[in-house]
């Protein structure tokens, strides 16, 4: 019994590890093709955030609980074809990945989606993906949080804390 | 001789004072002791032989290539811990710093401050996308509080035909 436990726990372990690195790679696939731009911030901008002032305490507490971020973007009208297998891969790694949409927003050729996932251990991710005519982006904030406290990133103006740094 | 079996019998049960134990050392190491007493003598003689022992110089080498095997295991230890330790916070320091960079059209750049700032123009952005987008819901908002008199006035009519309804009966 003790060894079935153990053998499930692993399985468990593999998958979630398995789930982190499709993002991951996904990242690290384009990020190092010459026509993305790629940009890893660490857990240093939610501390220069704090340090800026003018935050809120909530919004601190926040930004301590995030441990990155990561942007991938694509520009220019040449890069179509490129900017469509991202999207194909996107689709795989949110549909593989069990990511729930938090927001959606369509306006005048202007498309930003927001999914996120959150772990039973409160392994948090959230993917913004924005999409206008020539530009495609993805920001991935991971975090240790709970799924409310995820919600609350999101402020009651439909700005998200994390950009008022 | 009375004085002696009655410290030797102390002696074994362990109640003699270090007088007391002098003064059965001295007797037996003095030669005239009596013939009941002989089987105890070989006992003080060798007590006294552990005393003038010497170590000679190989055990003293033993002792102290021991000495020196413990001394330098707890060296060598202790080194490497302090060594694992800062190689553990230069590490630390080092992912740190290496946790921010960018990577332009195949170009890393660390630079900590130029990442943060593209990060936070990324952020503005879509911020504004979001923003935008409950702009009308805001006006939803404001035109439901706008007309939440006008409803009023309904509710007032519908109170006032109840009430002219009940009169006419």
């Amino acid at each position: 019994m003790k060894k079935v436990t153990i053998l499930i726990a692993a399985l468990f372990m593999v998958v979630a590890a398995s789930q982190a690195q499709s993002l991951q790679s996904l990242f690290e696939k384009y990020g190092n093709d010459e026509h993305f731009e790629y940009v890893s911030v660490g857990k240093g901008m939610m501390n220069l955030g704090g340090l800026l002032g003018g935050i809120a305490k909530d919004d601190k507490e926040m930004m301590s609980k995030m441990r990155s971020v990561k942007i991938l973007s694509l520009e220019g009208e040449s890069n179509a074809s490129l900017m469509k297998a991202l999207e194909t891969d996107l689709d795989k790694v949110l549909a593989k990945g069990n990511f729930e949409t938090a927001v959606e927003v369509r306006d005048k050729g202007e498309r930003v989606n927001v999914y996120y996932r959150v772990s039973d251990d409160n392994n948090a991710d959230m993917l913004i993906v924005s999409k206008e005519k020539n530009e495609f982006s993805l920001i991935w904030i991971s975090g240790k949080m709970s799924k409310e406290e995820m919600m609350k990133s999101f402020s009651d103006k439909g700005q998200m804390v994390i950009g008022l740094s | 001789m009375d004085k002696m079996n009655e410290l030797i019998e102390k002696y074994f049960r362990a109640e003699t004072s270090l007088t007391e134990e002098n003064e059965l050392k001295h007797y037996f190491l003095a030669g005239k002791v009596l013939p009941e007493h002989e089987p105890y003598r070989a006992l003080f003689e060798a007590f006294d032989e552990e005393l003038h022992e010497t170590v000679d110089s190989s055990s003293k080498k033993k002792i102290q290539f021991q000495h020196y095997t413990k001394r330098f295991w707890i060296q060598t230890i202790s080194i490497s811990g302090i060594a694992a330790t800062l190689l553990l916070a230069f590490w630390f320091m080092w992912s740190q710093q290496n946790n921010d960079f960018a990577i332009m059209r195949g170009k890393r750049i660390n630079n900590q401050e130029y990442a943060q700032q593209y990060a936070r123009a990324k952020f503005e952005k879509v911020n504004e996308a979001l923003a935008k987008s409950i702009e009308p819901m805001e006006s939803i908002k404001k035109v439901r509080e706008g007309i939440k008199p006008v409803q009023k006035i309904n509710e007032t009519r519908e109170l006032m035909k109840e009430i002219k309804n009940k009169l006419q009966y």
